[in-house]
């Protein structure tokens, strides 16, 4: 039952305005000291001469580009090995009915519950000893935490809501199990699919402990190049704000370009029926 | 065009036994009919039939050959699901168009649009073909499924209750137009329901299945007037028929039925007379149709039985009535303008001569009186 | 024990910012004692019209009254109503037993009168046996006669069910509507159901209120209903099979008889003695007649149609006989034994008597 009353609707709307500015603060502070000089870093007020000097020293070396090429190649690499393995996984555990199939599942949840800090010393050794440490691979491997659950448990719900007679309807139709997957169940699990890559590529992004530890001076992200602008005797706010302004980029930009399917996919993987 | 044979076919779930030894011939062309109550293992036949779920005992055939171990895609096979299963993101054409864009029975696109023009003329949702399954109701979501399966040849058609979804009215009519076009069709049909008006009517033979087991197989005529079992005579029929427990009661060289302790006025008849000697029966449970049972308000003869009204139920053209004696419920068919109060004093006479015969402790068709039924078959 | 009584009762309320005129000045009373069904498509304001009465929902305007006073404003506990509704669970953790006694407990009666109450409940709805079981242990029907049993136990002046029978199937629907006829007939209290079932309305109540799009559009005891529809709507919704619904023309033959012609068909047929001086020629009717008001005769009889049989069915108890005329399929039912062919010749006869007559603008009867 919908409220029409003028004035109920004015507090509403005063009330989430209210907590749009709450949300959006912070990254609107952030945006703001990134074209701040570091003279003017500690000033409270909004008055300041914009410069773009720091944006100027990020972009005077190669290296930030690197970084930033670093965080693509893994987090890419994590969310495409994650949709190989995750896809079919999602489909056998929304499919079959085996052993252990719940126990499974929630292993998979499982990862998301663990804190980083409690695995990483274990890792560290592990990867050490095996070479892994400091590699691409070995970074993308260990996101597989992060983003194959995010993409196993929406799937599921996905595949779930499917209707096994269609499949079946396709098999009867003439054609093999394989193509039956292509033509009908990846268009109807796509929403979910570009949805769940889409988190678990922000959350992969954005990952600091496993990047700081498990990654030395070869395989340095954005987010672990943020601490670079802290030195000895200064922190340049300015430039590690500029930096961070930039690792969000991509986020933001995915996050708009994909909203439909993302409200959607994330919404009909959640209630079903 | 092919002929199906199961042999001794048994499907199991996890503990649960879907199918268990059902064996079943079925000829080229003909219309089969599978009946069963919901959990019978009704879908699970067709599934093995059409390569969905493979059997772990027995054997599947088509055409003389044994198909267990070929893929549903490659069995020829066309099939119209209880839910539809219609591919939600196509267009009602591109629905009807999906057999012939296959590899296996691929046509050229040309031949495509003219044949589901030609399937959706028929089925009557030729105007319907840009929409989406979502824009349509129940009825012509069960035509596009149709369509989908008439729009190639194949060896047999399986059909899943498509009527089951629709409303009791578009049932009726559908019922009708299905039958209309099964004329045409010409291909082995097998089709699966839980209706037994579906069954009498479209079936040129019917299984009745139940618990994964076979009840009967037979004529719409054999299941209705000689039912194998007590569960068919009750599963076949609204309102349901009436089973009574009748001891025999013999006097002299005359044999009398004791139905509800009246044991004077029931003759067992010859015909059956001779099957209960022969299996040396005391006691056996005697099947009334509503329609065989007659009543009256005023006690007109010997033979009639005194029962009180425990419901009536008029339904417009005719009126079920229900009627209590000797701690038995009795359905009959009355006029729906009939007054009849609860608890008034009725007297029914049962028409022994239409009775069907059960045996009481095996609860399977002994005999029946009159050699009635000979009226399915024209 | 109670009348029941609605007044100009409307509803509306928005939906997605869609006002809804949800029940459409509604008037209707349930004497005392009466089983009343609301029956209509879904969608059609019934059920929203028995929750105002169980006062679940609020009325928009008008006036209910229960046994004389006036409840629009008392509390659903102090209305008196019983309710069983479809999907009124059963508490799981509670026995069969505490499930019926737990209206009785919550107004504090003492617990060795509960007890009688309940026990005599229980034998009215036979299930005995069944009070010290948990409701997970219950097939669908004896759930739902606890589901009754919870209703009634409390003695409600109206006895409210809201599609009591619709999940249960077909063997076991029929054999609880029985009991439940049988059930009124001895509990005797007003008693009102929401059906979709036509042949549960039918079967179970004194009278009925059919209901389409918030409107009541007939208000009778099933005969009437059956035999006299107010209009096309309910014509089509009463009755199974389904009751012939044709548009056709009048018009005057040479020889002065006046005739009807099934447009788009080159059927025709004469128009009834009774309504031959209402029929203007050129106008389009709807005209209806109940499969079973159509006979087979010999061709030799006056006003018959002749055609030919298109699809012929043998149930069992009756044999059903289809023509299609157009798109429509034109069906009869006879209890008789005959045996035909599709394409052979047919005549048939529609009982005058039986032939209802409806405007083909506003549906209205003629």
């Amino acid at each position: 039952m919908g409220n029409t009353n003028p004035f109920s609707k004015l507090l509403k709307n005063a009330a989430l305005l209210l907590y749009a500015l709450f949300a959006l603060f912070p990254l609107f502070w952030m945006i703001l000291i990134s074209f701040k000089h570091d003279r003017e870093m500690f000033n409270t007020v909004f008055l300041f001469h914009p410069t773009l000097e720091n944006y100027k020293v990020l972009f005077s070396s190669n290296e930030y580009i690197g970084y930033f090429l670093n965080n693509v190649y893994v987090s890419v690499g994590a969310v495409l090995v994650s949709i190989v393995v995750g896809v079919p996984a999602a489909y056998a555990l929304a499919r079959f009915d085996f052993k252990g199939k719940e126990n499974l599942a929630f292993t998979f949840l499982s990862f998301r519950f663990a804190p980083e800090l409690l695995v990483i010393l274990p890792l560290f050794l592990i990867y050490q000893k095996i070479g892994l440490y400091d590699t691409y691979f070995g970074l993308i491997w260990v996101y597989q935490l992060i983003s194959l659950p995010f993409i196993i448990w929406i799937l599921r719900g996905y595949f779930e809501d499917i209707s096994p007679e269609v499949e079946h309807a396709g098999r009867v139709d003439g054609y093999s199990w394989w193509r039956v997957f292509l033509k009908i169940i990846m268009p109807l699990i796509k929403p979910g699919l570009v949805a769940a890559a889409l988190l678990s590529f922000i959350f992969v992004w954005n990952n600091f402990t496993f990047a700081l530890l498990l990654a030395g001076q070869g395989v340095i992200t954005t987010t672990v190049a943020s601490l670079k602008y802290i030195s000895s005797d200064t922190v340049h706010y300015g430039q590690m704000a500029a930096a961070v302004t930039i690792s969000a980029l991509p986020e933001v930009i995915l996050a708009l370009l994909i909203q439909k399917h993302l409200v959607r996919g994330l919404s009909m993987g959640a209630v079903k029926g | 065009m092919a002929d199906i044979a199961l042999k001794q076919v048994t499907k199991k779930y996890k503990q649960h036994t879907a199918l268990n030894g059902v064996s079943i011939d079925i000829k080229d062309k003909e219309f089969f009919v599978i009946f069963g109550p919901a959990g019978a293992g009704k879908t699970t036949l067709l599934n093995v039939i059409a390569g969905i779920a493979v059997p772990e005992e027995g054997v599947v055939t088509m055409n003389g050959k044994v198909v267990n171990s070929i893929e549903p895609e490659d069995r020829n096979v066309a099939m119209v699901f209880e839910n539809y299963a219609l591919y939600p993101h196509m267009s009602v054409f591109d629905n009807i168009a999906s057999p012939l864009r296959s590899p296996r029975y691929r046509q050229p696109e040309s031949k495509i649009k003219e044949e589901v023009h030609r399937v959706a003329k028929i089925l009557r949702i030729d105007w319907l073909l840009q929409r989406l399954p979502s824009e349509l109701s129940n009825g012509q979501r069960q035509r596009v499924s149709l369509g989908r399966a008439l729009v190639r040849s194949p060896e047999v058609f399986l059909m899943d209750e498509p009527l089951t979804h629709l409303d009791a009215k578009l049932r009726h009519q559908m019922r009708a137009e299905f039958k209309e076009m099964q004329a045409n069709l010409n291909t082995t049909t097998i089709y699966v329901t839980h209706d037994y008006l579906e069954a009498l009517s479209l079936g040129d033979r019917i299984a009745v299945l139940n618990e994964g087991r076979i009840e009967q197989i037979g004529t719409p005529d054999d299941i209705y007037y000689r039912p194998a079992t007590e569960f068919v005579a009750e599963a076949f029929g609204e309102p349901e028929i009436n089973l009574l427990t009748a001891g025999i009661v013999r006097k002299g060289g005359e044999w009398y039925l004791n139905l509800l302790g009246d044991s004077d006025h029931f003759t067992v008849p010859r015909q059956v007379k001779s099957v209960i000697e022969e299996l040396q029966l005391e006691t056996v449970r005697v099947g009334f149709r509503p329609k065989d049972i007659k009543y009256s308000f005023t006690d007109d003869s010997a033979s009639m039985l005194r029962a009180a009204v425990y419901s009536f139920e008029p339904l417009g053209s005719k009126a079920i009535l229900t009627a209590h004696a000797g701690g038995q419920l009795i359905r009959l068919i009355a006029p729906a303008d009939l007054e009849a109060r609860p608890d008034r004093p009725i007297y029914l006479k049962f028409n022994v001569d239409e009775a069907i015969f059960f045996d009481e402790r095996t609860r399977r068709f002994i005999a029946r009186a009159g050699e009635k039924g000979g009226r399915f078959v024209g | 024990m109670a009348e029941l009584v609605i007044r100009n009762l409307n509803k509306t309320y928005t939906k997605q910012k869609e006002s809804i005129h949800a029940v459409k000045s509604l008037n209707l009373t349930a004497k005392d004692g009466e089983f009343i069904a609301f029956l209509g498509p879904s969608g059609c304001g019934k059920s929203t019209t028995l929750r105002m009465i169980a006062g679940l929902e609020t009325i928009t305007s008008g006036e209910i009254e229960i046994g004389g006073t006036v409840v629009n404003r008392l509390h659903p506990s102090k209305r008196n109503v019983g309710l069983a509704f479809e999907n009124y669970a059963l508490y799981p953790p509670l026995t069969v037993y505490e499930n019926i006694a737990f209206n009785l407990r919550a107004r504090n009666m003492p617990e060795p009168e509960i007890k009688r109450e309940v026990d005599k409940i229980a034998e009215l709805l036979q299930i005995t046996p069944l009070l010290q079981m948990k409701p997970s242990a219950l097939s669908g029907g004896q759930k739902q006669r606890v589901n009754i049993a919870r209703a009634i136990v409390r003695k409600p002046a109206v006895l409210l069910l809201d599609e009591p029978l619709s999940h249960l199937d077909g063997k076991m629907r029929q054999s609880m509507r029985t009991e439940l006829k049988r059930l009124h007939t001895e509990i005797r209290s007003t008693s009102i159901i929401v059906t979709h079932d036509q042949s549960e309305a039918m079967a179970l109540a004194d009278r009925i209120a059919i209901i389409n799009e918030g409107v009541l559009q007939q208000y009778g005891t099933p005969l009437e209903v059956y035999n006299h529809p107010a209009n096309e709507f309910v014509a089509g919704f009463i009755g199974e099979p389904p009751m012939n619904l044709f548009t056709v023309t009048a018009f005057t033959e040479k020889t002065g008889r006046k005739m009807f012609r099934i447009d788009g068909s080159p059927i025709e047929f004469a128009v009834p003695d009774a309504y031959r001086d209402r029929v203007i020629d050129g106008k389009p009717y709807r005209f209806g007649i109940r499969p079973g008001d159509i006979h087979i005769v010999a061709g030799s009889e006056p006003h018959t149609l002749r055609t030919r049989v298109t699809i012929f069915e043998n149930l069992g108890e009756e044999c059903r006989i289809h023509i299609r005329i157009n798109d429509a399929l034109l069906s009869l039912v006879t209890g008789e034994n005959v045996f035909f062919q599709p394409g052979d010749p047919i005549c048939l006869l529609f009982r005058e008597d039986r032939i209802h007559l409806f405007d083909s603008q506003n549906g209205n009867r003629i």
